[in-house]
Protein backbone atom coordinates (compact mmCIF):
# COMPACT_ATOMS: atom_id res chain seq x y z
CA UNK A 1 0.00 0.00 0.00
CA UNK A 2 2.91 2.60 0.95
CA UNK A 3 4.93 1.58 -1.67
CA UNK A 4 2.47 2.64 -4.13
CA UNK A 5 2.06 6.03 -2.59
CA UNK A 6 5.77 5.81 -2.88
CA UNK A 7 5.72 5.52 -6.19
CA UNK A 8 3.67 8.00 -6.84
CA UNK A 9 4.85 10.89 -4.75
CA UNK A 10 8.47 9.40 -6.81
CA UNK A 11 6.69 10.04 -9.86
CA UNK A 12 5.06 13.14 -9.19
CA UNK A 13 8.55 14.56 -7.63
CA UNK A 14 10.03 13.86 -11.05
CA UNK A 15 7.18 15.09 -12.99
CA UNK A 16 7.38 18.31 -11.17
CA UNK A 17 11.22 18.85 -11.67
CA UNK A 18 11.21 17.78 -15.29
CA UNK A 19 8.64 20.29 -16.14
CA UNK A 20 10.37 23.10 -14.07
CA UNK A 21 13.56 22.38 -16.36
CA UNK A 22 11.43 22.20 -20.07
CA UNK A 23 9.85 25.08 -18.66
CA UNK A 24 13.21 26.90 -17.88
CA UNK A 25 14.73 25.91 -21.10
CA UNK A 26 12.05 26.90 -23.48
CA UNK A 27 11.35 30.21 -21.85
CA UNK A 28 15.19 30.61 -22.71
CA UNK A 29 14.91 29.47 -26.05
CA UNK A 30 11.75 31.85 -26.90
CA UNK A 31 12.59 35.04 -25.07
CA UNK A 32 15.23 36.08 -27.06
CA UNK A 33 14.16 39.22 -28.20
CA UNK A 34 13.44 39.99 -31.88
CA UNK A 35 15.90 42.73 -33.22
CA UNK A 36 16.04 43.99 -36.27
CA UNK A 37 17.86 41.57 -38.81
CA UNK A 38 19.38 42.95 -41.79
CA UNK A 39 16.77 43.34 -43.72
CA UNK A 40 16.51 46.87 -42.00
CA UNK A 41 20.04 48.03 -42.43
CA UNK A 42 18.41 50.58 -43.77
CA UNK A 43 18.97 52.26 -40.78
CA UNK A 44 22.62 51.76 -40.25
CA UNK A 45 22.56 54.25 -43.43
CA UNK A 46 22.47 56.97 -40.63
CA UNK A 47 26.10 55.67 -39.18
CA UNK A 48 27.34 57.93 -41.86
CA UNK A 49 30.57 57.25 -41.26
CA UNK A 50 31.60 60.62 -39.51
CA UNK A 51 35.60 61.27 -39.06
CA UNK A 52 36.89 59.21 -36.64
CA UNK A 53 37.56 61.13 -33.20
CA UNK A 54 34.74 63.19 -33.54
CA UNK A 55 32.69 62.55 -30.76
CA UNK A 56 29.00 61.88 -31.81
CA UNK A 57 26.76 64.52 -32.79
CA UNK A 58 24.29 63.20 -30.34
CA UNK A 59 25.01 65.47 -27.17
CA UNK A 60 25.55 68.97 -29.28
CA UNK A 61 23.61 67.83 -32.14
CA UNK A 62 25.66 71.12 -34.08
CA UNK A 63 26.88 70.03 -37.82
CA UNK A 64 25.94 66.72 -37.82
CA UNK A 65 22.31 65.87 -38.34
CA UNK A 66 20.08 66.07 -35.19
CA UNK A 67 18.91 62.99 -33.72
CA UNK A 68 15.42 63.56 -35.17
CA UNK A 69 16.79 63.57 -38.96
CA UNK A 70 16.54 60.02 -38.64
CA UNK A 71 13.13 59.17 -37.69
CA UNK A 72 11.82 59.29 -40.94
CA UNK A 73 12.83 56.03 -42.08
CA UNK A 74 11.44 54.45 -38.43
CA UNK A 75 8.14 53.79 -39.55
CA UNK A 76 9.38 51.56 -42.48
CA UNK A 77 11.59 49.41 -40.55
CA UNK A 78 9.21 49.26 -37.50
CA UNK A 79 6.17 48.58 -39.89
CA UNK A 80 8.72 45.61 -41.06
CA UNK A 81 9.20 44.36 -38.04
CA UNK A 82 5.81 44.58 -36.76
CA UNK A 83 5.08 42.15 -39.44
CA UNK A 84 7.73 39.96 -37.72
CA UNK A 85 5.96 37.25 -35.82
CA UNK A 86 8.81 36.44 -33.68
CA UNK A 87 8.22 33.26 -33.38
CA UNK A 88 8.76 33.18 -37.22
CA UNK A 89 12.61 33.30 -36.86
CA UNK A 90 12.58 31.12 -40.39
CA UNK A 91 11.19 34.17 -42.16
CA UNK A 92 14.07 36.34 -40.34
CA UNK A 93 16.30 33.46 -41.96
CA UNK A 94 14.90 33.56 -44.89
CA UNK A 95 15.12 37.42 -45.57
CA UNK A 96 18.65 37.25 -44.97
CA UNK A 97 19.21 34.70 -47.50
CA UNK A 98 17.50 37.37 -49.62
CA UNK A 99 19.66 40.06 -48.32
CA UNK A 100 22.45 38.37 -48.88
CA UNK A 101 23.02 38.66 -52.45
CA UNK A 102 22.57 41.83 -52.43
CA UNK A 103 25.26 42.87 -50.23
CA UNK A 104 27.29 40.69 -51.89
CA UNK A 105 27.20 42.21 -55.04
CA UNK A 106 27.16 45.82 -54.24
CA UNK A 107 28.89 45.75 -50.90
CA UNK A 108 29.61 49.18 -50.71
CA UNK A 109 26.32 50.51 -52.07
CA UNK A 110 24.20 50.44 -48.87
CA UNK A 111 21.97 54.20 -49.96
CA UNK A 112 20.84 55.85 -47.64
CA UNK A 113 17.41 56.66 -48.14
CA UNK A 114 16.26 60.29 -49.85
CA UNK A 115 15.21 61.16 -46.61
CA UNK A 116 19.13 61.07 -45.69
CA UNK A 117 20.15 61.65 -48.54
CA UNK A 118 21.09 65.55 -48.50
CA UNK A 119 23.16 65.10 -45.06
CA UNK A 120 25.06 62.50 -45.88
CA UNK A 121 26.06 63.03 -49.78
CA UNK A 122 28.55 65.47 -49.23
CA UNK A 123 30.40 63.53 -46.89
CA UNK A 124 29.63 60.74 -49.12
CA UNK A 125 31.24 62.07 -52.48
CA UNK A 126 34.78 62.89 -51.79
CA UNK A 127 35.72 59.40 -50.11
CA UNK A 128 33.61 56.50 -50.94
CA UNK A 129 33.08 55.27 -47.19
CA UNK A 130 31.61 51.69 -46.63
CA UNK A 131 29.76 52.24 -43.13
CA UNK A 132 30.14 49.55 -40.45
CA UNK A 133 28.26 46.77 -40.03
CA UNK A 134 26.91 44.80 -37.19
CA UNK A 135 24.92 42.44 -38.72
CA UNK A 136 27.09 39.60 -40.93
CA UNK A 137 26.54 36.58 -39.49
CA UNK A 138 29.77 36.02 -38.83
CA UNK A 139 30.03 37.90 -36.20
CA UNK A 140 27.70 36.10 -33.85
CA UNK A 141 26.81 39.13 -31.85
CA UNK A 142 24.64 37.78 -29.29
CA UNK A 143 21.11 39.17 -28.67
CA UNK A 144 20.34 41.05 -26.07
CA UNK A 145 18.98 39.65 -22.60
CA UNK A 146 15.36 40.25 -22.44
CA UNK A 147 14.49 41.69 -19.20
CA UNK A 148 12.81 39.13 -17.18
CA UNK A 149 10.57 41.94 -15.48
CA UNK A 150 9.62 42.94 -18.56
CA UNK A 151 9.22 40.31 -20.45
CA UNK A 152 6.50 38.64 -17.69
CA UNK A 153 4.57 41.64 -18.67
CA UNK A 154 4.47 41.28 -22.01
CA UNK A 155 6.02 44.60 -22.37
CA UNK A 156 7.97 45.49 -25.13
CA UNK A 157 10.32 48.37 -26.75
CA UNK A 158 12.56 49.98 -28.77
CA UNK A 159 15.78 51.16 -28.09
CA UNK A 160 18.34 52.80 -30.35
CA UNK A 161 21.72 52.84 -29.68
CA UNK A 162 24.98 54.46 -31.30
CA UNK A 163 27.91 52.34 -31.15
CA UNK A 164 31.82 53.81 -32.05
CA UNK A 165 32.95 51.08 -33.90
CA UNK A 166 36.92 51.27 -33.72
CA UNK A 167 38.69 50.32 -36.64
CA UNK A 168 39.65 46.74 -34.99
CA UNK A 169 36.06 45.92 -35.07
CA UNK A 170 35.14 46.16 -31.35
CA UNK A 171 33.17 48.59 -29.72
CA UNK A 172 34.34 51.99 -28.42
CA UNK A 173 31.35 53.99 -26.49
CA UNK A 174 27.83 53.53 -26.42
CA UNK A 175 25.15 56.47 -26.28
CA UNK A 176 21.49 55.84 -25.23
CA UNK A 177 20.20 58.01 -28.82
CA UNK A 178 16.53 56.82 -28.03
CA UNK A 179 15.21 55.24 -24.72
CA UNK A 180 12.66 52.73 -25.16
CA UNK A 181 11.15 54.04 -22.19
CA UNK A 182 12.23 51.35 -19.59
CA UNK A 183 15.74 51.91 -17.96
CA UNK A 184 15.92 47.49 -18.20
CA UNK A 185 15.57 47.60 -22.02
CA UNK A 186 18.04 50.63 -22.19
CA UNK A 187 20.88 49.20 -20.12
CA UNK A 188 20.43 45.48 -21.26
CA UNK A 189 20.57 46.90 -25.29
CA UNK A 190 23.56 49.09 -24.65
CA UNK A 191 25.39 46.25 -22.72
CA UNK A 192 24.88 43.65 -25.61
CA UNK A 193 25.59 46.28 -28.02
CA UNK A 194 29.21 47.15 -26.14
CA UNK A 195 30.27 43.64 -26.44
CA UNK A 196 29.23 43.44 -29.97
CA UNK A 197 31.75 43.03 -32.73
CA UNK A 198 31.23 45.02 -36.05
CA UNK A 199 32.57 45.00 -39.64
CA UNK A 200 34.58 48.35 -39.08
CA UNK A 201 33.94 51.19 -41.85
CA UNK A 202 35.91 51.18 -44.80
CA UNK A 203 37.77 54.47 -46.30
CA UNK A 204 38.78 52.75 -49.55
CA UNK A 205 40.21 49.70 -48.10
CA UNK A 206 41.19 51.15 -44.98
CA UNK A 207 39.30 50.30 -41.75
CA UNK A 208 38.53 53.09 -39.69
CA UNK A 209 36.28 54.38 -36.70
CA UNK A 210 32.94 55.24 -37.30
CA UNK A 211 29.45 55.82 -35.47
CA UNK A 212 26.54 53.09 -36.42
CA UNK A 213 23.24 53.12 -35.33
CA UNK A 214 21.98 50.02 -33.66
CA UNK A 215 18.12 49.77 -33.37
CA UNK A 216 17.22 47.35 -31.01
CA UNK A 217 13.63 45.88 -30.33
CA UNK A 218 12.42 43.77 -28.05
CA UNK A 219 8.97 42.16 -29.03
CA UNK A 220 7.05 40.05 -26.01
CA UNK A 221 6.65 36.68 -27.56
CA UNK A 222 3.09 36.42 -26.25
CA UNK A 223 2.55 39.65 -28.57
CA UNK A 224 0.94 38.41 -32.54
CA UNK B 1 9.79 18.39 -45.09
CA UNK B 2 10.01 21.14 -42.72
CA UNK B 3 7.44 19.84 -40.91
CA UNK B 4 8.28 16.19 -40.54
CA UNK B 5 11.45 17.16 -39.67
CA UNK B 6 10.54 19.42 -37.05
CA UNK B 7 8.14 16.72 -35.67
CA UNK B 8 10.18 13.88 -35.71
CA UNK B 9 13.11 16.34 -33.33
CA UNK B 10 10.07 16.73 -30.74
CA UNK B 11 9.04 13.24 -30.93
CA UNK B 12 12.68 12.19 -30.07
CA UNK B 13 12.37 15.13 -27.43
CA UNK B 14 9.29 13.99 -26.11
CA UNK B 15 10.60 10.27 -25.78
CA UNK B 16 13.47 11.27 -23.93
CA UNK B 17 11.38 12.81 -21.69
CA UNK B 18 9.43 10.27 -21.26
CA UNK B 19 12.23 8.14 -21.10
CA UNK B 20 14.15 10.46 -18.37
CA UNK B 21 11.00 10.67 -16.24
CA UNK B 22 10.51 6.88 -15.76
CA UNK B 23 14.08 6.29 -15.20
CA UNK B 24 14.20 8.87 -12.57
CA UNK B 25 10.98 7.54 -10.58
CA UNK B 26 12.49 4.23 -10.81
CA UNK B 27 15.67 5.47 -9.02
CA UNK B 28 13.62 7.62 -6.30
CA UNK B 29 11.85 4.53 -6.02
CA UNK B 30 14.53 1.95 -5.88
CA UNK B 31 16.59 3.94 -3.40
CA UNK B 32 13.23 4.46 -1.16
CA UNK B 33 13.05 0.31 -1.48
CA UNK B 34 16.69 -0.63 -1.13
CA UNK B 35 17.07 1.64 2.09
CA UNK B 36 13.84 0.46 3.92
CA UNK B 37 14.61 -3.34 3.22
CA UNK B 38 18.22 -2.97 4.33
CA UNK B 39 16.79 -1.38 7.68
CA UNK B 40 14.41 -3.83 8.26
CA UNK B 41 16.78 -6.57 7.57
CA UNK B 42 19.32 -5.20 9.97
CA UNK B 43 16.57 -5.23 12.56
CA UNK B 44 15.14 -8.52 11.98
CA UNK B 45 18.72 -10.38 11.79
CA UNK B 46 19.30 -8.58 15.28
CA UNK B 47 15.90 -9.44 16.72
CA UNK B 48 15.99 -13.23 15.28
CA UNK B 49 19.15 -14.35 16.71
CA UNK B 50 18.36 -12.43 20.23
CA UNK B 51 15.18 -14.82 20.43
CA UNK B 52 14.96 -17.04 23.39
CA UNK B 53 13.37 -19.75 21.40
CA UNK B 54 11.79 -21.16 17.77
CA UNK B 55 8.43 -20.23 19.23
CA UNK B 56 9.55 -16.59 19.51
CA UNK B 57 11.21 -16.48 16.59
CA UNK B 58 8.54 -17.43 14.83
CA UNK B 59 6.77 -14.90 16.44
CA UNK B 60 9.15 -12.55 15.67
CA UNK B 61 9.08 -13.85 11.97
CA UNK B 62 4.99 -13.49 11.27
CA UNK B 63 5.59 -9.76 12.90
CA UNK B 64 8.76 -8.07 11.48
CA UNK B 65 8.55 -6.86 7.36
CA UNK B 66 11.68 -7.33 5.16
CA UNK B 67 13.30 -9.82 3.03
CA UNK B 68 14.51 -12.00 5.35
CA UNK B 69 11.29 -12.21 7.81
CA UNK B 70 9.63 -13.43 4.54
CA UNK B 71 12.51 -16.26 4.25
CA UNK B 72 11.96 -17.07 7.27
CA UNK B 73 8.19 -16.97 7.16
CA UNK B 74 8.44 -19.47 4.43
CA UNK B 75 10.59 -21.60 6.10
CA UNK B 76 8.49 -22.03 9.23
CA UNK B 77 5.34 -22.86 6.95
CA UNK B 78 7.28 -25.66 5.51
CA UNK B 79 8.22 -26.73 9.18
CA UNK B 80 4.48 -26.95 9.60
CA UNK B 81 2.65 -28.45 6.73
CA UNK B 82 2.06 -31.47 7.77
CA UNK B 83 3.77 -34.36 5.92
CA UNK B 84 0.69 -35.33 3.40
CA UNK B 85 2.99 -37.80 0.85
CA UNK B 86 2.76 -34.76 -1.92
CA UNK B 87 5.91 -34.30 -3.67
CA UNK B 88 6.02 -30.85 -2.84
CA UNK B 89 6.09 -31.85 1.18
CA UNK B 90 8.29 -34.94 0.65
CA UNK B 91 11.73 -35.53 1.56
CA UNK B 92 14.16 -33.91 4.94
CA UNK B 93 13.24 -31.41 6.39
CA UNK B 94 16.83 -29.84 5.47
CA UNK B 95 15.55 -30.43 1.88
CA UNK B 96 12.19 -29.19 1.96
CA UNK B 97 13.59 -26.11 3.91
CA UNK B 98 16.42 -26.13 1.34
CA UNK B 99 13.86 -25.93 -1.63
CA UNK B 100 11.52 -22.69 0.06
CA UNK B 101 14.17 -20.74 0.49
CA UNK B 102 15.92 -21.10 -2.72
CA UNK B 103 12.28 -20.37 -4.25
CA UNK B 104 12.02 -17.27 -1.62
CA UNK B 105 15.03 -16.21 -2.54
CA UNK B 106 14.57 -16.04 -6.42
CA UNK B 107 11.40 -14.67 -5.62
CA UNK B 108 12.98 -11.47 -3.67
CA UNK B 109 15.53 -11.33 -6.30
CA UNK B 110 13.48 -10.42 -8.99
CA UNK B 111 11.37 -8.21 -7.49
CA UNK B 112 14.94 -6.35 -6.01
CA UNK B 113 16.22 -6.44 -9.63
CA UNK B 114 12.56 -5.28 -11.50
CA UNK B 115 12.91 -1.87 -13.01
CA UNK B 116 16.68 -1.98 -13.35
CA UNK B 117 16.53 -3.19 -16.82
CA UNK B 118 14.52 -0.21 -17.10
CA UNK B 119 17.39 2.16 -16.19
CA UNK B 120 19.97 -0.59 -18.15
CA UNK B 121 17.56 0.21 -21.38
CA UNK B 122 17.64 3.73 -21.15
CA UNK B 123 21.20 4.36 -20.32
CA UNK B 124 21.73 2.28 -23.68
CA UNK B 125 19.09 3.58 -25.94
CA UNK B 126 18.77 6.92 -24.98
CA UNK B 127 21.72 8.67 -26.44
CA UNK B 128 20.66 6.45 -29.59
CA UNK B 129 17.19 8.42 -29.37
CA UNK B 130 19.09 11.34 -29.52
CA UNK B 131 21.06 10.97 -32.06
CA UNK B 132 18.47 10.24 -34.32
CA UNK B 133 16.32 13.28 -33.57
CA UNK B 134 20.14 15.31 -34.35
CA UNK B 135 20.63 13.32 -37.23
CA UNK B 136 17.48 14.68 -38.86
CA UNK B 137 17.72 17.76 -38.24
CA UNK B 138 20.75 17.90 -39.62
CA UNK B 139 19.74 16.11 -42.41
CA UNK B 140 17.07 18.42 -42.94
CA UNK B 141 19.23 21.47 -42.90
CA UNK B 142 21.52 20.03 -45.41
CA UNK B 143 18.56 19.53 -47.61
CA UNK B 144 17.01 23.09 -47.19
CA UNK B 145 20.52 24.08 -48.06
CA UNK B 146 20.95 22.75 -51.02
CA UNK B 147 17.43 23.98 -52.11
CA UNK B 148 18.13 27.50 -51.24
CA UNK B 149 21.91 26.72 -52.56
CA UNK B 150 23.37 29.29 -49.75
CA UNK B 151 25.47 27.87 -47.72
CA UNK B 152 26.00 30.42 -45.32
CA UNK B 153 27.28 29.90 -41.90
CA UNK B 154 23.78 31.73 -40.40
CA UNK B 155 21.78 29.27 -42.79
CA UNK B 156 23.93 26.38 -41.29
CA UNK B 157 24.46 26.67 -37.98
CA UNK B 158 21.11 27.61 -36.58
CA UNK B 159 19.35 24.50 -37.47
CA UNK B 160 22.28 22.27 -36.63
CA UNK B 161 22.58 23.59 -33.19
CA UNK B 162 18.72 23.13 -32.89
CA UNK B 163 18.78 19.79 -33.49
CA UNK B 164 21.73 18.85 -31.49
CA UNK B 165 19.28 19.88 -28.79
CA UNK B 166 18.66 16.12 -29.13
CA UNK B 167 21.92 14.55 -28.61
CA UNK B 168 22.44 16.82 -25.46
CA UNK B 169 19.15 15.65 -24.39
CA UNK B 170 19.99 12.19 -25.01
CA UNK B 171 22.98 11.81 -23.08
CA UNK B 172 21.53 13.69 -20.21
CA UNK B 173 18.69 11.19 -19.91
CA UNK B 174 21.12 8.20 -20.23
CA UNK B 175 23.95 9.38 -17.81
CA UNK B 176 21.83 9.11 -14.66
CA UNK B 177 20.40 5.76 -15.65
CA UNK B 178 23.54 3.98 -16.26
CA UNK B 179 25.13 5.10 -12.95
CA UNK B 180 21.09 4.70 -11.02
CA UNK B 181 21.51 0.75 -12.60
CA UNK B 182 25.21 0.04 -11.52
CA UNK B 183 24.42 1.62 -8.03
CA UNK B 184 21.10 -0.47 -7.83
CA UNK B 185 22.35 -3.84 -9.47
CA UNK B 186 25.12 -3.97 -6.38
CA UNK B 187 22.62 -2.54 -3.77
CA UNK B 188 20.02 -6.04 -4.71
CA UNK B 189 23.22 -7.97 -4.95
CA UNK B 190 24.04 -7.24 -1.04
CA UNK B 191 20.72 -7.70 0.04
CA UNK B 192 20.35 -10.91 -2.14
CA UNK B 193 23.49 -11.79 -0.17
CA UNK B 194 22.35 -10.80 3.31
CA UNK B 195 19.37 -13.23 2.57
CA UNK B 196 21.76 -15.73 1.16
CA UNK B 197 23.88 -15.55 4.74
CA UNK B 198 20.72 -15.59 6.50
CA UNK B 199 19.17 -18.83 4.76
CA UNK B 200 21.83 -20.42 4.82
CA UNK B 201 21.92 -20.12 8.91
CA UNK B 202 18.43 -20.23 9.42
CA UNK B 203 18.47 -23.97 7.68
CA UNK B 204 21.39 -25.24 9.54
CA UNK B 205 19.39 -24.28 12.52
CA UNK B 206 16.37 -25.67 11.67
CA UNK B 207 17.32 -28.77 9.69
CA UNK B 208 18.13 -31.00 13.10
CA UNK B 209 15.86 -31.69 15.10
Amino acid sequence: MSEYRVRLTALMIVLAVHAGIWRHLAVERESQPVFLPPATVSVTMESAPRPMAEPPPEPSPGPAMPPESWLPPLPQSLSSSAVFPDAAVERARDELADAEPHAASAPAAIEPPPAHAAPSAPLAVEAPIESPRFDAAYLNNPKPKYPRLLEQRGIGGRVLVRAEVQPDGRCGQVRLIQSSGFKLFDDAALAAVKDWRFVPARRGGQAVSAWVDVPIIFKPENAS
Amino acid sequence: MNNLSSSIVDLSLWVLALFSIASWTVILVKIWIYTRLARQDREFHRWFWQARSVADAEDLAQRAKGNSAELARRGFAVLRAANDGALERSGSRRLRLERAMRDGLQARQRSLESGLMLLAGVGATAPFVGLFGTVWGIMDALKSIGVSGSAGLDVVAGPIGEALVATAFGIAAAVPAVLAYNYGLRRAKLLVAEMENFATDFIELLAEE
